[in-house]
Parts: C-alpha cells; structure tokens; sequence
C-alpha cells in the first residue's frame, strides 16, 4: 500500500511539472484531484462554504500565476492543504478584525471546529451511534490534537506532511497524536470496540 | 477466499487503505461493492471495519463535495483569473488529428553554452565547425532562417514538409537537399510535418540530439536544461549528437539510437551524458477499443494487461506465475492509463512503476 500512495505522490508532482511547464492539464488535474479536500479542511476553521470556496480557488490562483517562479514540493498534497490553511486563517482573520474583535492572533484565535458529522449521509442507525460516540470523544479534545487527528487519519498524511501544514516540529506532531490517543481512550465509554483497535499506534 | 489479507488488517490499518478509503471517503460505488462483498465473506471482521468507517466518518465535514462540473468552471474561472494563457498547440483538438508523432526535443544549444560558459568562443566555433564534418551539406551552401517576430512563422521545405518556426527559433536548411537524406539543424523550437519518404530520411540536429523519423509530425524544442522527443504514434529514432558524428562513416547508428514507439519519450540527461527512456506523462489510447472491452467480470489480470498493452502500446512486464490467482472485476471505462493502472493495483494488492519505457507490475500474488 505504501507502493501506491508513493505512486499518488509521484503523480502529484508529475502534475505540478507539467502545471510548472505552462501545462493546463497539470492544474487540472490537480483541482480534480484536490479542491474538494482542500475546501473540507479549511470548512473546519471557517464554516462558511462561499468564504472557504473562495480561498481555496485563490491559492490555485496565486500557483498557477506563479508557475514559472515557484519550486516542486516534496509533497504537493501537503503544499496544498498548508496553502490552505495558511490563507483561510489570514482572511477568516482578517474578516473578525474588520467586524471589531480585538484580538491578534490569528493562528489562536481561529478554532479547528468540532466535529460534527453528517448524520443525514450515515443511512445504518448503529454506525450512526458508533460515528456519534467516536466525535463526541474527539471533540474533548484540545484543538490542536483534533487537527492532527484529521490530518493524519482523514487527509491520511505522515509525520512530516502533517508537521509542514501546521507548522510545527515533526516531534511535537507525534507528541500531538498521542496526547490526542491517551485522551481519546480515557473517555471513550465504549472500550470494548476500543479494544479492536489493536495497541499503540507507532507515529 | 479472495482478499483475505484484510483480515489481518487493524482498524488503524484499515484508515488508511486506499480501496477502503475510496469507500468511505470516496463514495465510489465501485469500492463500495468490493467491501460489501469481502463483509458478508468476512462477517467476523465487521466490528472492525465498522469501527474504521464510523471513525472516518466522525471525522468527516458536511459534504462540501463539488461535482466534476463544478470543479471544470472552477477550473475556467482559475485560468482566466490568473490571465490569458495560449494553450500549446499541440494541446489543441486539431493537432491531435493532425499530428501523428509528437516530439519534443529541446536543442539544447543553450545547454551546452550554459555548461561550457567559460569557453564561449570556442563554443561558438566549435558547433558549426562539427556540423560542418558530417553534414557539408549544412555548412556550405545553405539558407537560415530566424524568427524574431513575437507569432510562429509558418513556411514549406523543397520536399513539400511545412514548419512552424517559433519566436527565437532559428532553423537551417540546405538549399538542395542530399539524395540520401533531408538535414535540418535546429536552435529554439519547431513544429515538424514531415512529408513521407522512406528513401530519404528527415534528420533533425540540434547540438545534444538527433532525431530520424521517415515522415510524419512532431515538434522540436529548445530549452536551456532538457532534451526530451515524445511519441505519439509510429516509430522514431532518437540519437546523441555525438554518437552520430562517430558513427557516420560506418554509417550505421543501431547501437546508440533510442528507438522510441507511441507514448514513450527519451529525455537527455545533460549530468550522465545520456538518453533516458521513458513512459510520457499523459498516455492517449492509440487505437479504438470498443468500451466493452474494459468492463470486467472475474478476467484473469494477464488478459487485462494484454489488453492494457494494445490499447496503449506500452509494453506490461510482469511475473505471470505470481498474478496466476489474480482476477479483476471493474467497469474502467473512460479512466486514464494511470487511473486504471491504479484501480487494478488497489484490487489486486500490487503496484507498478515505469521502467524505460514500460509498465512494471510488482504483486504479492493473489489467495485463492
């Protein structure tokens, strides 16, 4: 399996050459590919569709502007989920400031929202119940440890990818993680289907 | 039992597999039946692959999912945001019919200044002195012409071949072809159609590359770092500048040349002072295939690669001992050679990388 996201990666920066090259096909199929995950990751710092639409289609904007100038990166995916991140943070910023708040820090001061999954989409009652169970011991968790969680499980990053998009030393996204697993087993009731998850998780 | 290393798998394992990512996430009904299927086999493993689903799906925001025509104007509105962009030519519908063999070839005359910048006269001397030794044809009596307008400049060659000279391209020609072969040198980029003639081949130079083709079109390009000559369809030879000249006397050139067929390319590497032979990124079928064909019900995988191979004429190597087991059931119609690629690695636990110009499957085989 590794093989196959490796082949995924390769793919990406296959892309971005071509995207690099002056190449249209590239940034499309980069969009395909990325622009609806993009667009639920930023949905969780700013819960205003249009807002993130918006910021998402900015950020390919700006790369494919500047597709002569800019560099490969190691990972596209997490260039792009970081791009993100960064932009929705600023104009979500930027938006309170122009509404009065007081604050200024942006990267505090914007919450990675709970989670709250979609029940209309879960048809089968009892993973419904299971779904509920496992968000609502996420959402005890501190922010920080909740973005990492999606990162590494929804978005499926590694370490590095994770540590680049947030910012932060590879260390403290491992540190991140298990403080969020720890938590995560003490306050999860249902520890019988816990138990399935099988050991520690190696990060 | 099929695919019953996912018993082993934990739910931590299960997060982060792409078929069962492509399910929950993905919505792909493809996916969809795969694990529905593999459940009722594996009734014992549901708590587990529920526990992966409902812990995905926790984590999961309202659907704020485009659908692919959404995504096509969002991509309309990033170009035309982003200002006007001419789409290369060969990116046009009209090419694609038009052109049978698509080369890339970058001339690498600024390479070669780049890399022996610290002799620029010599240089200077040096290029026209060589061509000079094996194509007189080139040095003497000859006609040059330089496009310093900003719009390609189109005009036709004695043999009736037409070319589509590009701002700062600068071609060569003799003012009477050699009866054994037609020789053009090239600096900058151009678009070849070549009129057919087996008896006297068209030769391209440029100072890394050579390439022979007997008639057809493709487009040569300079560029400062890269050679690179890609295939559309029939057979081109691509070969060292260097080589060429060595060999000219005995007038053969089988060893050094790359022979390249549809949807293969040769890049020059400038650091190994080679041709690197190689899967071009954006492989196009190069014959009709009735859609069908590409539905499949429990076919044995080597017929799917048979099929893989005719369709794009891209060799598929692979151990058939080892994918004897191994059946693929999936509608891949209308995905790219990528996409399928990828879809029949995820069924089939296995992988594939591009190896000089072919498609490598590497399988851990498959459980009865």
């Amino acid at each position: 399996m590794k093989t196959h996201v490796q082949t995924q990666a390769n793919l990406d920066i296959l892309y971005w050459q071509q995207l690099q090259g002056g190449s249209e096909l590239g940034l499309k199929k980069l969009i395909e590919r990325y622009f609806n995950a993009l667009q639920n990751y930023g949905y969780k710092f700013v819960r205003d569709e249009d807002f993130v639409k918006d910021c998402v289609q900015e950020v390919f904007i700006e790369i494919w502007s500047r597709r002569t100038r800019i560099s490969t990166p190691e990972s596209v995916r997490a260039y792009l989920l970081g791009s993100v991140r960064k932009r929705v943070l600023r104009e979500g910023f930027r938006q309170r400031i122009n509404r009065d708040d007081e604050s200024t820090d942006f990267e505090n001061d914007l919450t990675f929202v709970e989670f709250s999954p979609e029940w209309s989409v879960i048809e089968q009652e009892s993973l419904a119940e299971t779904t509920q169970r496992i968000s609502d011991a996420l959402n005890q968790l501190p922010k920080r440890q909740r973005e990492v969680i999606y990162l590494r499980y929804y978005q499926n990053l590694d370490r590095d990818e994770i540590a680049e998009i947030m910012g932060v030393n590879p260390q403290s996204v491992s540190n991140l993680l298990q403080a969020a697993f720890k938590t995560f087993r003490e306050n999860w009731a249902g520890a019988v289907l816990l138990a399935i998850w099988l050991g520690d998780v190696v990060f | 039992m099929k695919n019953a290393h996912y018993r082993d798998y934990s739910v931590d394992d299960l997060t982060q597999d792409e078929l069962f990512r492509d399910w929950v996430i993905n919505r792909n009904s493809l996916s969809e039946v795969f694990w529905l299927e593999w459940l009722t086999e594996n009734a014992d493993c549901a708590d587990k692959v529920q526990l992966a689903r409902a812990f995905l799906l926790a984590l999961e925001e309202k659907d704020t999912g485009l659908s692919p025509v959404e995504l096509e104007d969002i991509f309309t509105k990033i170009v035309q945001a982003s200002g006007p962009t001419i789409v290369p030519f060969w990116q046009r519908p009209a090419f694609r019919v038009a052109a049978t063999v698509l080369l890339i070839l970058c001339a690498g005359y600024l390479a070669f200044t780049y890399v022996r910048k610290a002799d620029t006269e010599q240089v200077t001397h040096q290029v026209p002195a060589s061509l000079e030794d094996f194509s007189p044809a080139l040095t003497s009596d000859y006609i040059e012409i330089n496009n310093q307008n900003t719009q390609p400049r189109t005009f036709l060659l004695q043999d009736s071949s037409r070319i589509v000279l590009y701002p700062n391209g600068k071609l060569r020609y003799p003012k009477q072809f050699d009866k054994a072969k037609r020789e053009v040198y090239l600096t900058g980029q151009a678009f070849f159609s070549v009129k057919r003639n087996p008896q006297q081949p068209f030769w391209v130079y440029t100072d890394q590359i050579s390439t022979q083709v007997l008639g057809t079109s493709f487009l040569v390009t300079a560029d400062a770092r890269h050679a690179k000559v890609a295939v559309r369809s029939g057979r081109v030879s691509v070969y060292m500048r260097t080589d060429v000249q060595r060999e000219q006397p005995s007038g053969k050139h089988e060893s050094a040349g790359v022979v390249l067929t549809p949807n293969q390319q040769a890049v020059f590497s400038m650091t190994e002072k080679r041709l690197v032979k190689s899967v071009v990124e954006q492989p196009i079928a190069i014959q009709k295939v009735p859609v069908n064909n590409y539905i499949f019900d429990e076919a044995p995988i080597t017929d799917v690669f048979t099929l893989l191979e005719k369709t794009y004429g891209l060799p598929v190597v692979y151990d058939a001992s080892s994918l004897e087991n191994c059946y693929l059931t999936a509608n891949l119609t209308g995905e790219s050679l990528f996409d399928k690629l990828n879809i029949i690695c995820k069924i089939t636990r296995s992988s594939y990388e591009l190896v000089d110009g072919q498609i490598v499957i590497y399988s851990k085989g498959c459980e009865k």
